[in-house]
């Protein structure tokens, strides 16, 4: 098997990049590993490690950091960190500083573990969250305020309005972190989810990963076995959307499932920028001039001459450009709907050719009226330097 | 009677999966149990060990960095930052021997061989599926698209 040489050049390539410690702090060395550690499940172990370890790791990381920069820090480091419950002032004020930096790329995840360890002090983060432009910053603030304000009516309620909220992943999160608490008032966002396996983002089809979170919570929270419905089996998928539809109804007599699943009509061109700090950005082109904002995509202008907003072929190519740690803008434009796509660029912060930067301005200027071009105008700020 | 056999052959034959068609398989049945380091995996998973596989997702590095890999993960997350994935829904990828591959933008098919088990090295399960890959699919809206 050719995967059992992965190990060696990664092991001895991250090996070499290992600066001496002149410490005897016996967690520099888990913070090296989990840091820089060439496999990715030692460096999620190493982490492990230090998240266990709570407070008495934390010199050791904050220490690397002032060596190496925030940005070398990992998001398995800080995913290990907010899923522990290990409590105490050190570890809960490193949290709190990550979750309050809005440069730092795993802010989110740093908000979680304040949110999961129900620091009452985070409340003011907490609450600011909630409005927050990334969806990731609203999931985790809402989780927060559920723990830490669980008897504060107006709180509650200002979580319970996310169900409103204009994202899908948020809709679903919220409703099911409501579940977990008892609360079924988002069963409609859950049946949403359940029933919307077949939405997509130009060849990313995310509502299947939607659908099957949302499946494998309510089998979780609420003991319902809908599994089949992500099955192949009919007779089975049948009798389990008929179980999803009672529970869902059980909370929200009017709501009625989509008749069946129908995919969208994908579109001729679509721009995705991921933003941790700005918030996500989504926009699909159709053939028909339909121009649309969001993963779940909701019409916002229809253009006659399409013309203007299709690329030339300078923009022809596959490729991603720069070292993408988490941010990230995608260009996607087909030859024709449906088709494998002539101009694919992923880019990281300060990478973007020129061409496709170029083009992403004319377009944020084209769309100027439409309510998108601001935000896309925004968010091409963050990517035309390498000061992301 | 003759000519009812030789029917029924052919239909047989229709029937079943051409040898080296790969079988499709998508990450929510990779990922469908919560795995523990040392267990038994699930039968449906280990019938996959050394079959030849199609598979959707996205491309990653192990390691940050630019250029052309002879190694990626294949995951089921199209940001790459929304959490952390598990052992069980990562696969562990290796190009056709002196080959390599940009990380490329989007979904993505895979064909390859696939091997289930726990590998370790130093005491830590590093992988539970690897894949020999035997070519890239690039294109738009192909494969299952399911999983966590």
């Amino acid at each position: 098997m050719r995967t059992a040489l992965i190990t060696l050049g990664l092991l001895f390539a991250a090996s070499g990049a290992l600066p001496a410690q002149d410490t005897a702090d016996p967690f520099d060395d888990a913070v090296q590993k989990a840091v820089t550690h060439g496999r990715y499940a030692v460096r999620r172990a190493a982490a492990g490690k230090l998240a266990r370890a709570g407070d008495d790791a934390v010199p050791a990381m904050r220490r690397y950091v002032d060596a190496h920069g925030l940005d070398a820090i990992p998001l398995e480091l800080v995913d290990a960190l907010a899923q522990s419950d290990v409590r105490g002032p050190e570890i809960e004020a490193l949290l709190t500083e990550w979750a309050g930096n809005r440069r730092f790329f795993w802010r989110s995840q740093a908000l979680g573990g304040l949110a999961r360890r129900g620091v009452e002090g985070a409340r003011p983060m907490f609450e600011a969250a909630i409005g927050d432009p990334s969806h990731l910053f609203r999931i985790e603030g809402a989780r927060g305020l559920l723990t830490v304000a669980t008897d504060d009516e107006e709180a509650t309620a200002r979580v319970r309005a996310r169900l409103g909220d204009d994202d899908p992943r948020v809709r679903l999160r919220v409703a099911l972190l409501l579940l977990e608490r008892g609360d079924g008032g988002g069963a409609r966002q859950i049946g949403e989810a359940v029933f919307g396996a077949a939405r997509t983002f130009l060849d990313d089809r995310w509502g299947a990963r939607e659908a099957t979170l949302a499946v494998r919570e309510l089998q979780r929270i609420a003991g319902l076995d809908v599994a089949a419905i992500l099955g192949d089996d009919l007779d089975a998928a049948a009798e389990a959307r008929a179980v999803a539809t009672a529970w869902v109804q059980g909370a929200a007599p009017d709501y009625e499932p989509p008749a069946a699943q129908q995919e969208e009509p994908p579109p001729l061109l679509g721009v995705e920028v991921r933003s941790c700090r700005n918030g996500d950005l989504f926009l699909s082109v159709f053939a028909d001039g339909r121009v649309a904002a969001g993963l779940d995509p909701r019409v916002v202008v229809e253009v006659d001459d399409l013309s203007r907003l299709v690329p030339g072929d300078a923009l022809d190519g596959v490729a991603t450009h720069g070292a993408i740690i988490c941010d990230f803008v995608r260009v996607y434009v087909s030859p024709t709907p449906g088709e494998p796509p002539r101009a694919h660029h992923k880019a990281a912060p300060g990478s973007v050719p020129g061409p496709v930067l170029e083009w992403l301005k004319m377009l944020a200027a084209t769309l100027d009226e439409t309510g998108i071009g601001e935000p896309l105008t925004v968010r091409l700020g963050q990517f035309a330097t390498s000061d992301d | 009677m003759w000519n009812l056999s030789k029917s029924l052959v052919a239909l047989a034959a229709l029937a079943l999966p051409v040898a080296d068609e790969p079988q499709t398989v998508d990450f929510a049945s990779l990922s469908d149990f919560e795995y523990v380091e040392g267990m038994e995996l699930p039968a449906h998973v280990t019938k996959l060990h050394e079959k030849k596989i199609r598979i959707s997702g996205f491309m990653a590095r192990e390691v940050q960095g630019e250029g052309p890999v002879e190694y990626f993960l294949l995951i089921n997350d199209a940001c790459g930052c929304e959490g952390v994935p598990l052992l069980n829904e990562i696969l562990f990828c290796a190009m056709p021997e002196g080959e390599k591959t940009e990380i490329l933008p989007g979904s993505i098919s895979l064909v390859g061989t696939l091997f289930v088990g726990e590998i370790v090295e130093d005491d830590c399960v590093i992988a539970l599926y690897c894949l020999d890959v035997d070519k890239i699919e690039s294109g738009s809206r192909s494969g299952s698209g399911s999983g966590s």
